[in-house]
């Protein structure tokens, strides 16, 4: 492993998984024995929840508004195999302004050599929802961040909210920014799942870095308050995580991706929306692979 | 509007300013109530929030409670106007609920969105006007002889203040009253009673949106003189919107023709068919160019508007340039612009040989009306004095010959 450390940026629509697949993408680059900071970007404060049993973490934010003298330990705690665990913080629903929490929080970790100090191998920031405003762009800005992974199922919805993300990435990435790694495929359960995340993918100039499955041991190893890595290490969706946590670690591509305009990304959903419909009635003709 | 005039949060608190039972209260950044104060120099302190980092993080709605609560106990005022700038409107600071809060306690408050991203200082002023109206309305009682004057925006112009007394003198002269809104002696009944004034002047486009809001409510009609009253002309066009007495316009026509028949000899010599540029915002740049050419026989040169951007339509000014322009078969230039740098290197090129500019200075300026026929008379002053300078027009020059 190199002096420098490998930043990454996690993205998707809410509700996705984000946290849940960074938790476990940290853990199993943890258990191999690299140094990891897990940053959650999101005011809720419950992106390494699981890292670290659930326990209590003051947010940085908290703490900034606490007081000035803001120190590494007031606002970090080590979580599973030695991650440090660290949560932006911000406002209570409703009040304030989110965005420029995460631009606050982010400016303190580097005033605190936070990234020097640790000398970690890898540092993920797993970032609220969609883009909603400029502060929630900013792990992706400025060198903040090398790549990006954008979470996405094959819902709509998702695939919507990950094309909006390649809309933000292909913005920063020429001036600086992080430019994508790739997508992660979560929470895959109908057969054709996979084959819309991997048309998408092939439609924008990206790739699919994975695919995991939906599976209950997710759920219940959160219910443990851990990631499925601590609390079921030999099961095959540790292994699956394992898998993506290892070519995350060894992807040294990373593209610009090319945004679907509206009309474009309609036309592609209605297709889908077609095939799908034929396959459910079984109405898939000879040679119409799907 | 540009820099010189400030944002629509600085317009709106120089309006309120201009109200003395109203204490403006600044919910921004420092910078915001200090550029303002700078503008306007000492006196012109206001509470202010001085909101900080962790107030747009976490909302800045409980320092304004802190702040209200303080204000009302160090300043005296009937209305606390909470005036908003950009960042608590743009992380949506529930303010609503604080002013609520606050009025719970007895006093009363309002709260004004006046961000500078809704304009600048003459949205600021509508915004402010609008919500004291808001305050204060009540059921008209039709008073025929009561005059609201709209438009001129405090501190925007150094002869604001002198204006409005300037307006109040003559409309006493002619058998109207002005309800003074702003200046020393405004207070909110006054604007209680506009409700019940059955004149709404709009001395410039400014004021254009406050008279007919008010006009609309009452049913009355807003009235607008087209051109800023200067001179005796000035005097006559509002006389005639009324339908009232003109024999103070014809006082005033009398006196400043004697004066000008004193000084004929210095006229011609001196003064008659100069060029001549004028610096000042559209209505009175456009009110002087059309004296200074059509009662003082000037020739104009060039006009430098500080209040407006070269897209906004002002179609007497572009008007004015037009025909004086085809008349002297040369163009009347024209700058939009209120950049001091941009003005002098503007006017060193397009200058005409006299130059009438407001004079904006943090010092005060008193008595600086371009009302009627007093605004004439230091016009007259001020080109004569200029003039005085230039050479003579009867010397034959003889390398001209």
């Amino acid at each position: 492993m190199s002096n420098k450390p490998l930043k990454i940026a996690i993205y998707g629509k809410g509700g996705i998984g984000k946290s849940t697949t960074t938790s476990n993408i940290s853990a199993a680059l943890a258990e191999q024995g690299a140094r990891v900071i897990q940053i959650g970007c999101d005011p809720k404060a419950d992106s390494t929840g699981t890292l670290r049993h659930g326990e209590y973490l003051p947010t940085v934010l908290d703490s900034i508004y606490d007081s000035s003298d803001v120190r590494l330990e007031d606002i970090s705690t080590r979580g599973f195999g030695g991650v440090l665990c660290i949560e932006a913080g911000g406002p209570v629903p409703g009040v304030g302004c989110a965005g420029r929490g995460i631009s606050a929080a982010v400016e303190l970790l580097q005033e605190l050599n936070v990234f020097e100090e640790f000398a970690p191998d890898y540092i993920l920031f797993d970032v609220l929802g969609d883009v909603v405003c400029g502060g929630f762009a900013v792990p992706i800005r400025e060198g903040i961040t090398d790549c990006v992974y954008v979470i996405t199922s094959s819902d709509f919805m998702a695939v919507y909210a990950a094309n909006n993300l390649f809309r933000a990435i292909s913005k920063y990435a020429p001036s600086g920014g992080a430019r994508l790694g790739g997508l992660i495929a979560n929470s895959l359960i109908a057969p054709y799942s996979k084959l819309i995340v991997d048309d998408f993918a092939a439609k924008t100039g990206s790739s699919v870095a994975g695919y995991v499955p939906r599976h209950s041991i997710v759920a219940q190893s959160e219910l443990y308050g851990k990631t499925v890595i601590e609390a079921n290490p030999r099961s095959p969706q540790a292994q699956i995580y394992r898998d993506l946590a290892n070519t995350i670690a060894a992807n040294t591509d990373f593209a610009i991706p090319s945004p679907l305009g509206a009309a474009a990304l309609k036309d592609w959903a209605r297709g889908w929306g077609d095939q799908i419909y034929k396959y459910e009635n079984n109405l898939v003709t000879e040679y119409e692979a799907i | 509007m540009g820099l010189l005039y400030g944002c629509a949060l600085h317009g709106a608190i120089d309006t309120l300013l201009a109200v003395p039972d109203v204490i403006p209260i600044a919910h921004s950044t420092a910078g915001c109530s200090y550029y303002r104060a700078k503008r306007r120099g000492a006196g012109a302190a206001i509470p202010a929030t001085n909101t900080q980092e962790r107030h747009i993080i976490f909302g800045g709605a409980s320092r304004l409670r802190e702040e209200l609560r303080n204000a009302a106990q160090i300043v005296n005022g009937q209305l606390y106007a909470v005036v908003s700038g950009c960042s608590a409107e743009i992380v949506g600071d529930d303010m609503d609920a604080m002013v609520r809060e606050f009025t719970g306690s007895g006093k009363d408050a309002v709260y004004i969105s006046a961000p500078g991203i809704r304009g600048d200082a003459s949205a600021g002023y509508e915004i402010a006007v609008k919500s004291l109206l808001g305050e204060t309305w009540e059921e008209p009682r039709r008073d025929g002889k009561l005059v609201n004057v709209w438009g001129i925006i405090p501190w925007t112009h150094c002869g604001w203040l002198a204006e409005l007394y300037a307006l109040s003198d003559y409309f006493a002269k002619i058998g109207y009253r002005v309800n003074t809104l702003f200046g020393p002696e405004a207070s909110l009944d006054n604007w209680r009673r506009v409700s019940s004034a059955a004149i709404n002047l709009a001395l410039t486009r400014h004021g254009l949106p406050a008279a007919r809001y008010v006009a609309e409510r009452v049913g009355g009609e807003a009235v607008s003189p087209g051109l800023f009253p200067l001179g005796a002309q000035g005097e006559f066009a509002l006389a005639s919107i009324l339908g009232a007495d003109t024999a103070a316009a014809e006082a005033s026509r009398r006196k400043l023709d004697w004066q000008f028949a004193q000084s004929a000899r210095f006229y011609y010599e001196r003064v008659a068919q100069r060029t001549f540029s004028v610096v000042s915002d559209a209505a009175r740049a456009l009110a002087k160019a059309v004296f200074l050419t059509e009662e003082l026989g000037l020739a104009p040169q060039s006009v430098v508007i500080t209040d407006a951007s070269e897209g906004e339509a002002l179609p007497e000014l572009a008007e004015f340039a037009a025909e004086h322009g085809a008349r002297r078969g040369r163009p009347v230039r024209l700058l939009f612009s209120d950049t001091e740098s941009e003005i002098a290197c503007f006017l060193a090129e397009h200058g005409g040989e006299i130059t009438v500019s407001d004079v904006e200075t943090s010092a005060p300026v008193l008595t600086q009306s371009s009302f009627g026929a007093a605004g004439a008379e230091r016009l007259m002053e001020e080109v004569f004095a200029q003039a005085a300078a230039l050479p003579s027009n009867l010397l034959v020059r003889r390398d001209e010959n």
